[in-house]
Order: structure tokens, then sequence, then C-alpha cells
């Protein structure tokens, strides 16, 4: 029994001896907003990935050590809006973490799902995997058009969150984050007034956007674009493959639209996009930075570089 | 619409007379093969290298390898080790084959989990017949040539050895090399089916339309061309449903060779209900 109490103690210091040797960490569910936040909370914080570079936030496939790392965080800051829902929330409840969670999607103005469904193809759904999902939720997946981040302009109030929460939890250091965000929005407001101007060569007949899946619902909005469609019809990329009806459907509707070209994406690829753009004559573009930052050394390497490669993108493959 | 342009329709895309010259090219060869999978009773082993498959096509993701060239390694691996493991008959084929496919497709699982994603893997998992490249169909015509060149060379070794073995072995014929060979056609041809069915339906291309054949005649000539006419007939049916009715094109083309067999299948046996001669004859074979 003794041995027991004895084994218990040193067990429990071990245990508490490892508390302060875990550094302060935010865990962030995508690389673009573990960057967002790296660029707020400055070098005091460790910021921690889940969903890495390139990587897919529809499909992401959850470690053990996944786990680990929200059971440790300070800060757990999400997109939500149905984004990472599927995986994310089976994790946060076996990790049982007492971090703060800032799901940033709370934060701007969410469009609905529905508002795109004048434009979908006829008879296709894009939004039937979502709505599969279980019912109230508060943004539950399928509600709302997850891709807030897409748009700079939106971005300002979730950086904006972004600080509120690490004033409140480390007060001392107000002034520093203040003054880091203000440093941000002036950035995010030079990228907007780039992308604004960069893109007005474009014409209104040209200016249509059809990607894997349906992830610049708020940049069309925003910067006067239409989203037209999207190879697999869904705002998720976690649906089945489009059948030959489906493709010979978007087939037509790129030539009657007059569609300039089809965008690959970074954080996934189908072969049927090529066969779709070599089938109606568009071009296929090089991919957009969608849900995920590109590798370091690429111009995806930030949230600013990708969304001016993007920007730069759209432009060479729509300008007449 | 009348039924002409009903027929004619789909193939009016450029993507679906792609895809109907690739299910050509892949059921003549999978048909050709395909009997002399099931003569051997060998069914299992399309469904193992299918599977076996994916530890290759994982690997060549993950190095930016061409993809189908991974799947071919890893399936042509298999094979040799299949019939290694079983050369000296202490352990039977089928317990070779279960080996390996179940440690390869653990493999291939593994290092998914690397990946994080499935979602680029999935038309290896399904396949995805709509989205073949040129390229692509090129080096599937290239390889079928090739595998049914062998076949066609190796046509005597081939039957004898499938049909009857001790023969064969009076003749001279090493079984095991014989089957060796064999074994590596089949990963050759699996690599290619998995283009238009995936790693998880491909084997129904393999073995489904050549079943169908048996079921009706006994006689090898006969049983190639069925074969190859019901995979090609499944084949392109099945691309119809996938453009009228939306199912996804690998599991429409499988699905309809399953009901042509499952169609066959009941005609035979109703055939055979009713004609006491063909019963006595069935009951025999």
């Amino acid at each position: 029994m003794k041995n027991v109490a004895r084994l218990l103690v040193t067990l429990v210091i071990l245990l508490s001896c490892q508390q302060p040797t875990a550094e302060r960490t935010i865990v962030a569910s995508t690389s673009i907003i573990g960057d967002w936040v790296s660029n707020i909370a400055g070098t005091d914080w460790k910021v921690v990935t889940l969903v890495g570079r390139d990587g897919d936030a529809h499909t992401y496939e959850p470690s053990p050590a996944d786990v680990q790392t929200l059971a440790q965080a300070s800060l757990i800051v999400l997109n939500g809006a149905g984004l990472e829902h599927v995986w994310l929330h089976p994790i946060l409840e076996s990790s049982k973490t007492q971090a703060p969670i800032l799901e940033l999607a709370e934060h701007t103005q969410l469009i609905k799902s529905e508002h795109h469904h004048e434009e979908e193809i006829e008879g296709q759904d894009p939004y039937e995997e979502g709505e599969e999902h279980e019912e109230g939720e508060e943004h539950h997946h399928g509600e709302f058009d997850p891709h807030v981040w897409l748009s700079p302009r939106r971005v300002r109030d979730m950086v904006t969150a972004i600080m509120n929460q690490l004033i409140s939890l480390d007060p001392a250091n107000e002034q520093a984050y203040r003054q880091r965000t203000a440093a941000y929005h002036q950035k995010l407001e030079e990228l907007d007034r780039e992308i604004t101007s960069k893109l007005a060569v474009i014409p209104k007949e040209r200016r249509k956007l059809v990607l894997l899946h349906q992830a610049f619902g708020y940049f069309a909005l925003d910067y006067d674009f239409e989203q037209t469609a999207s190879v697999l019809r869904s705002l998720t990329t976690q649906t089945r493959d489009p059948s030959a009806a489906d493709v010979a459907r978007l087939v037509d509707l790129l030539k009657k639209e007059k569609i300039p070209a089809i965008f690959d994406e970074n954080i996934a690829k189908n072969p049927v996009s090529a066969a779709i753009a070599r089938d109606a004559k568009v071009k296929l573009a090089p991919p957009l930075y969608t849900d995920a930052l590109g590798q370091p050394g690429t111009p995806g390497e930030t949230y600013l570089g990708m969304m001016r490669h993007n920007a730069n993108v759209i432009l060479e493959a729509l300008r007449p | 619409m009348d039924v002409l342009s009903f027929l004619i329709n789909p193939f009016s895309y450029p993507f679906m007379q792609q895809a109907l010259l690739t299910l050509l090219v892949v059921c003549l060869t999978s048909g050709v093969l395909g009997v002399f999978v099931i003569l051997r009773r060998m069914a299992f082993i399309g469904d193992a290298l299918s599977h076996t498959a994916l530890p290759g096509v994982v690997a060549a993701f993950l190095l930016g390898w061409n993809l189908f060239v991974g799947g071919l390694v890893a399936g042509m691996i298999t094979s040799l080790l299949i019939s290694w493991f079983s050369r000296n008959r202490v352990i039977h084929e089928d317990t070779a084959i279960g080996i390996a496919f179940s440690g390869m497709f653990a493999l291939g699982i593994a290092l998914m989990s690397a990946l994080r994603t499935f979602r680029d893997l999935s038309h290896v998992l399904f396949g995805n017949i709509l989205g073949i490249s040129q390229d692509q169909f090129a080096l599937i015509l290239v390889i079928s040539v090739l595998v049914l060149l062998v076949s066609f060379l190796l046509r005597k070794e081939l039957i004898w050895t499938s049909v009857d073995p001790v023969h064969a072995a009076t003749r001279g014929l090493n079984p095991d090399s014989v089957k060796t060979i064999l074994l590596l056609l089949i990963a050759v041809v699996v690599t290619i089916d998995i283009q238009a069915a995936g790693v998880v339906l491909t084997s129904s291309l393999l073995i489904t339309p050549a079943a169908t054949a048996k079921l009706i005649t006994n006689r090898l000539q006969q049983l190639l061309i069925l074969s190859v006419s019901f995979g090609i007939f499944g084949g392109v049916l099945g691309l119809y449903f996938s453009f009228y009715l939306g199912f996804a094109s690998g599991a429409a083309i499988v699905l309809t060779n399953t009901l042509i067999f499952g169609l066959v299948w009941v005609i035979k046996n109703v055939g055979v209900f009713f004609g006491k001669k063909n019963k006595a004859k069935a009951s025999h074979s």
C-alpha cells in the first residue's frame, strides 16, 4: 500500500512537472488561421495548426497527436460554419480540453448556403452533403458557406476577434496585440485595394469562376464575380465524384455561359476537371489556393501572398 | 427523343468517347485474362491484386510519381511474392494470396495515414473512367497490346496448364513458371482496370464477364469471345446508366456486369428446370 502511494505521488509529480515545460500554445484548425494568429500573437505564443499546408480541411483525418495538441492548448481558434465540424468535434470531446474556443465565422457575416441556389446547375443540389448532417447545431454543416477567409474584406473582423481573445487571455500585452492587429489590418486593406484594381480589367461577362468545389462564394460576392458552378457541385470536397451526367451537364453549362476557364485547387485534384476543360474547350487554369496555404517558398506561403497569387491567376485566366 | 439519338447523344461528348474507347480496350484485355482466371479458380487473385496495388499508388502519390506505375510495381511484386511463397506447396496459393493481399493493403492504408486526407485518392479507390487523359489512354493501349501479345504467344502453355495440369506436366511444361507469368499478366491488367473501376471494384471487370460466359459454354474459344463481349456490353450499358441516371461510372459498370450475370444465370436455370435434357447435362458440369 505504501509503495502504491509512493508510486502515485511520483506519478503526480512527474505529470505536474510536464505542465510548466509546455509552452503557451494556440491551436489553429487551418494553416490560414494559423498565419493570422501568428501575425497577431507575435513570438510569445507557439502556434500549432492541425490541417497542414496544402491540406484539405473538409476531409482531414486527425491523428492521436492532434488530440494531445488540443488537450495542451491555451486557446483553440477555428473557422466554424461547419468547415471542421465532422472531424474536429469528436477529437475536441475526447481531448477534454479546457481551452477557450474561438469560432471566427461567428465574428463575420456569413452567406447562407441557399444563397447560391439560383446559380447551381439544374437538378443538382450542391448542398446535399451538408444537409445530411445532424440538425440543431448552431452553425451546422451546410447551413452557411464556410469559406469566409477567401474574401480579405471579411478577414478584418476575424483578425479583430483573435486580438480581443488574446487580450482577454494576456491583458499585460494588450498594447502589442493592438499594434500588430492595426498593422495587419492595414495590410489587408492594401490587399483588398490591390485585388479590386488588378481585376478591374476583366469585363463583366468574363467575371465567372468555376473551381473544383464552391469555395469562392465570398470572394465572388465581394469582388463582383459570379461563381457559376463547380466540378464537384458542392461546398465541400467531401462528396462523391461527378457521374457522366454531371460532367456532361457541366460541359454544356461552360459552353452556354461562355466561361473562359476552370480552376484547379491546391488542396485537392480531380482528373475530371481536366476532362471537362478539354471537352468544353476552355483553359484549365493553374491551381488557386483555396482552403490552405501553400508550402514555404511558394507564393502561397502566407495568407497575403496566397490571395495576391490568386488574383494574378484569375487575372491571367479571365482577362480578354 | 427517338431511340437512335438516345443511344448516340451521350457519345457526342469527347469525354464519353474517351471513356468508351478506354472501356473497349480494358474489357478486351480483362475478358481474355478473366477466362484463365476463372478456369484456374483464381477469382480471388483479381481482388487481391487490385487491393495490393494500393500501397504502390499511395507511395507514388507521396513521391510525385505516376500513380499507374506505382500500382503496377506493387501488383507485380505481390504476384511474384505469391508464386514464390506457394512454390513448394507447403503453403497453398490461396493462403499466400490471403497473406500478401492483407499485408499489402494494410501497408497502403498505413501510407495513406501519412497523407491525412483520402480525397485525392478517392478515384484510385472508386475509379474514374470519365477523367482518363489521352496520355493515360495511350499507356493503357500499349500495355493492353503487350498483355494480349504475351497471352497469344503463350496460349498453348496457358490453356494446357489451366485445363489439364497433369497433361501439361507430361508435355514438359513447368506449371509454376506459367503460373508466375499469368500472375504478372493479371497484375498488369488489374492496374489498367483500376483506372476504370477503382481498387475496390476492379476484380469484377476481370471475373464477372468471364463467369457469365462460363454459364453458357465450356469451349475455350467461345468462352473468350463471350467473355469479351459480355464485358464490353456491360461496360457500355453501365456508361449509359451513369449518363442517364447519374450513377458513379465505376459502380454503374460493375452493377451492370453483375446484373447480366444474374440474368444469364436465371435464364439458364429456368431453361434447365423446363428442359429435362439440359437438366441431365447441367448436373454433370
